[in-house]
């Protein structure tokens, strides 16, 4: 490595640390946002509940442990808060320090969410430790070709969700209201992603489109993928839905990026 | 009624607790699970009594604790310790009949609704404070035609500008006609014309209403023009309390003699003058002399006997000079209080 | 809910219902400024309230029955979920989060220099009337509900109806006056609004759904029961004397421990400084 591309490694590496840093600063948000991620787990109980009379679907009491507990895990590990830092930092002009910076801000804000997870993920894991044992564990996926396809598919749904909120936070260059919106995904992420119901249950018609919408690729696609539901073939389509959607989402907050940056520049924060 | 003091505070203190750490990885995941706290001492052991329709000023630097002392007096704050009473009340109880007879304006926090005109929020004020409608409508009419904001009162407050909307929030905190009213920076950020305002209304309304008020401000001219006593506090403690004039000859005891000369000092003249006092200024057509009170009749005679002299003045130094040095010199004036103060 | 503390001498009430209504007149005001809320607030708030649905709906596909609620009960259900959801948007959530949002900006001072009650003042600050669409669909299909039912309640049904409900609305108060005073301590906790807004869709099914510990939650401690199931059962006269007992229970207590929270955050408050 050229002496440039080390100088950018230890910045990057500087990123993290404040990231953490941040993270631990507030451990209130912290601990709200542990309490948030286990309502799959509410779900759990639930679902195992009605389905005590027999499986649901394809889906037995075992089965939507396992689905729940996935759940908690793939959310834990694609989370991303952005939007709301890119909406702060936007409306009160801290945005001009970060671009003042030789890193770029997007660079930046990928490196502290993805330096708060590990703490985010061992503040969490008590909770899902507990539940594992309450449960009686999770079945995951016996063949190493799926096993090997978790790493990239999680990674992938993080990307999806970090540009999902880019894009949404860059609304805040023009709108005030930019984090409120955000919302409402939200609103339909915990619907159609699979986090309340495997979307494989859905009723006929309503599934085959959930299943084809970013929110599923974002959860309720990796899920399934760890928990063993999915054939090579459906995994294959699954990752190219990933990528599609990643590329589409990606390309609209890179536009939303630049023109944001010259609205930006215009009324001069 | 005129013999007990509006505003009575003894041995007043307020401590705060903030979390600290040191830089770096290690300590911020210490900090997640056990933190260290430090007690910062905002007012220490703050003793003084305000008379009914005085005006007080509170001088010091940032952080010195004026505002948190209004705000334990206005109670929105608890202290830690020590006792304050107003109008015969606890503040920190916040007895509506207490709150319906003070009044805080902050210069840095606004109250009015933001997208409606300020009529709305006064309006609103009336209900709260449960002015009686002939009674808001007259005290409305007086302080908008003293301010002169008729129109300004019928926009939404965005559109205003910081100065209208400053004279905007002083008319809603003053509707229910508070007789202690608690000035913090009620002029902050805003330009001489508009300063002189709102000054002016703030005296002006005082002359009518014989309020006791307590202002704390940055510009030394709005302490200056508007209070009779000064209240210097700096790190949480009291350390003078006097009228301004006290305070300017306490900082720089040495008053200054001015004058306009027709032609240049000779050397002797120069070191003539130099006995006397502090040569300020010799420039070619101008001399100015720091000089002791008791002096400057002498110095004044002097002066006047130079060749073409003329347009004579005799001031206290500028109060800004005088407050910069006040703050730059801490712990100086620890002799204690003033002379005029009454313990 | 509970009044203790600091003025309430003659005429308080009156004055805390005028300030009330001043309040509402100022929100509706500034709702009005912004039309477009009929859409963001109104119109989207439903759809996701409704949205909240497609788990029920998924279980009625493979079940006759949610844990012994028929479909038309479900609906029934539904009714009173919108309900309860549309007071939190319109009124609870608007005004905790305006309070909050004084917390950090330091006019919550203002507030606080009333001559009311701080609370009040606090649960007044801001209102949403848009989400209150939310509210009149629930009150249609609860009416809708009952007649597919074929329900006649009593007059004594409709009583213990009005008493659940009550409860189940001072319980959300609470809540929020439990939120709001923690927010206090540490701003990020604000976030539990949200939590708290997530959590409500569990609201959306019949307390007999949930089993052990969580139903135990969900009965006292974030009395979802209290606020849904328990207003439907009443129509249909299966709620038990000892059931509206511990909603009166639970719903006083909680707004007891409210009170209590929001005088010590009271105590502690630091006032952002300037």
């Amino acid at each position: 490595m050229s002496a440039s591309g080390r100088g950018r490694r230890s910045k990057v590496a500087a990123l993290w640390r404040l990231g953490v840093a941040e993270a631990s600063a507030y451990r209130a948000s912290l601990l709200v946002w542990v309490l948030a991620t286990t309502l799959p787990l509410i779900s759990l109980v639930l679902w195992r509940a009605l389905a005590e009379s027999g499986p649901i679907g394809d889906y037995d009491q075992h089965g939507f442990d396992s689905y729940f507990i996935a759940a908690f895990v793939v959310r834990q590990l694609s989370a991303s808060w952005v939007v709301w830092d890119l909406d702060r930092q936007i409306r009160t002009g801290e945005l001009s320090a970060l671009l003042m910076r030789p890193v770029h801000p997007v660079l930046h804000h990928a490196m502290t969410n993805l330096s708060a997870l590990p703490l985010r993920t061992a503040l969490a894991a008590p909770v899902g430790l507990a539940v594992l044992l309450a449960t009686g564990g999770i079945s995951i996926t016996e063949d190493p070709a799926m096993l090997a396809l978790v790493v990239p598919v999680l990674a992938l749904a993080w990307a999806i969700n970090f540009v999902t909120q880019l894009a949404i936070g860059c609304l805040a260059f023009w709108l005030t209201k930019a984090a409120a919106l955000y919302d409402v995904w939200l609103g339909a992420y915990v619907v159609l992603a699979g986090y309340l119901v495997p979307t494989s249950l859905f009723p006929a018609g309503l599934a085959e489109v959930a299943r084809m919408l970013p929110f599923h690729a974002a959860l309720g696609f990796p899920v399934e993928l760890l928990i063993g539901r999915l054939s090579v073939a459906e995994a294959v389509a699954g990752i190219g839905l990933q990528l599609v959607w990643l590329v589409a989402l990606g390309a609209l907050a890179a536009l939303a990026w630049r023109w944001g940056l010259r609205a930006y520049g215009a009324f001069g924060a | 009624m005129a013999d007990k003091p509006a505003i009575s505070l003894a041995r007043l203190d307020k401590r705060f607790r903030v979390s600290e750490r040191e830089p770096g990885l290690w300590p911020a995941l210490r900090a997640l699970f056990r933190r260290e706290w430090v007690e910062v001492e905002a007012v220490r052991e703050l003793s003084f009594d305000i008379a009914r329709g005085e005006r007080v000023g509170f001088l010091g630097p940032n952080g010195a604790g004026k505002t948190t002392t209004l705000k334990m007096l206005a109670g929105l704050l608890h202290p830690s310790g020590g006792r304050a009473e107003v109008l015969g009340f606890e503040p920190a109880r916040r007895r509506p009949e207490f709150l319906r007879r003070v009044a805080l304006v902050m210069g840095q926090k606004r109250q009015l609704s933001w997208d409606l005109p300020a009529l709305d929020t006064f309006e609103l004020n009336r209900v709260v404070f449960d002015v009686p409608r002939g009674l808001y409508a007259e005290r409305l009419d007086e302080m908008v035609e003293l301010l002169d904001i008729g129109e300004v009162v019928r926009r939404p407050v965005r559109t205003l500008s910081l100065g209208e909307r400053m004279k905007c929030e002083l008319v809603a905190a003053l509707l229910h006609g508070p007789e202690v009213l608690f000035l913090d920076e009620p002029t902050i950020g805003m330009d001489v014309a508009m300063q002189l305002a709102i000054r002016e209304f703030i005296r002006e309304y005082h002359r009518r209403h014989g309020a006791t008020l307590i202002l704390t401000s940055h510009y030394m001219e709005d302490v200056a023009a508007l209070c009779e006593r000064i209240l210097v506090i700096d790190e949480g403690r009291l350390r003078f309390d006097g009228s301004i004039d006290a305070l300017v000859r306490r900082i720089r005891p040495l008053r200054r003699v001015a004058i306009r000369s027709g032609a240049a000092l000779d050397d002797a003249t120069r070191t003539g003058l130099g006995a006397l006092g502090q040569l300020a200024d010799a420039g070619p057509s101008r001399v100015a002399l720091d000089v002791a009170p008791a002096r400057v009749p002498e110095v004044v005679a002097r002066l006047l006997a130079l060749p073409g002299a003329r347009d004579l003045e005799v001031q206290d130094a500028p109060l800004e000079e005088v407050m910069r040095e006040l703050f730059s010199r801490r712990g100086e004036l620890d002799a204690g209080p003033g002379e005029e103060g009454a313990r | 809910m509970s009044s203790a503390g600091q003025g309430f001498e003659h005429g308080a009430l009156r004055r805390h219902l005028a300030l009330v209504g001043a309040q509402l007149r100022v929100s509706t005001l500034a709702a009005l400024e912004y039309r477009v809320g009929f859409w963001t607030e109104g119109v989207v708030g439903l759809a996701w309230s409704l949205g909240g649905l497609v788990p029920l709906i998924v279980a009625l596909e493979h079940r006759d029955d949610v844990a012994g609620w028929g479909p038309w009960e479900i609906v029934l259900l539904t009714g009173f979920f919108l309900i309860i959801s549309g007071v939190f948007a319109s009124a609870v959530q608007p005004a905790v989060s305006e309070s909050m949002a004084k917390i950090r900006t330091g006019t919550l001072d203002y507030l606080l220099l009333r001559p009311v009650d701080g609370l009040v003042s606090c649960l007044s600050a801001a209102f949403e009337p848009w989400s209150l669409i939310e509210v009149l669909t629930g009150v249609v299909l609860a009416v809708v509900a009952t007649i597919q039912l074929e329900l006649t309640p009593s007059a004594g049904q409709l009583g213990v109806l009005a008493l659940v409900l009550a409860c189940g609305l001072v319980s959300l108060y609470a809540l929020g006056v439990l939120i709001l005073s923690a927010s206090f301590r540490a701003l990020e906790l604000q976030n539990l609004t949200f939590l708290m807004e997530t959590l409500l869709d569990f609201a959306h099914w019949p307390i007999s759904v949930f089993r052990g510990p969580l139903k135990l939650v969900f009965t006292f401690v974030v009395p979802f029961a209290v606020m849904t199931s328990y207003p439907a059962q009443s129509l249909s006269g299966a709620l038990g004397a000892s059931e509206v007992l511990g909603a009166v229970v639970t719903a006083l207590a909680l707004a007891a421990i409210a009170r209590l929270a929001w005088r010590r955050a009271l105590r502690g408050y630091t006032s952002a400084s300037s």
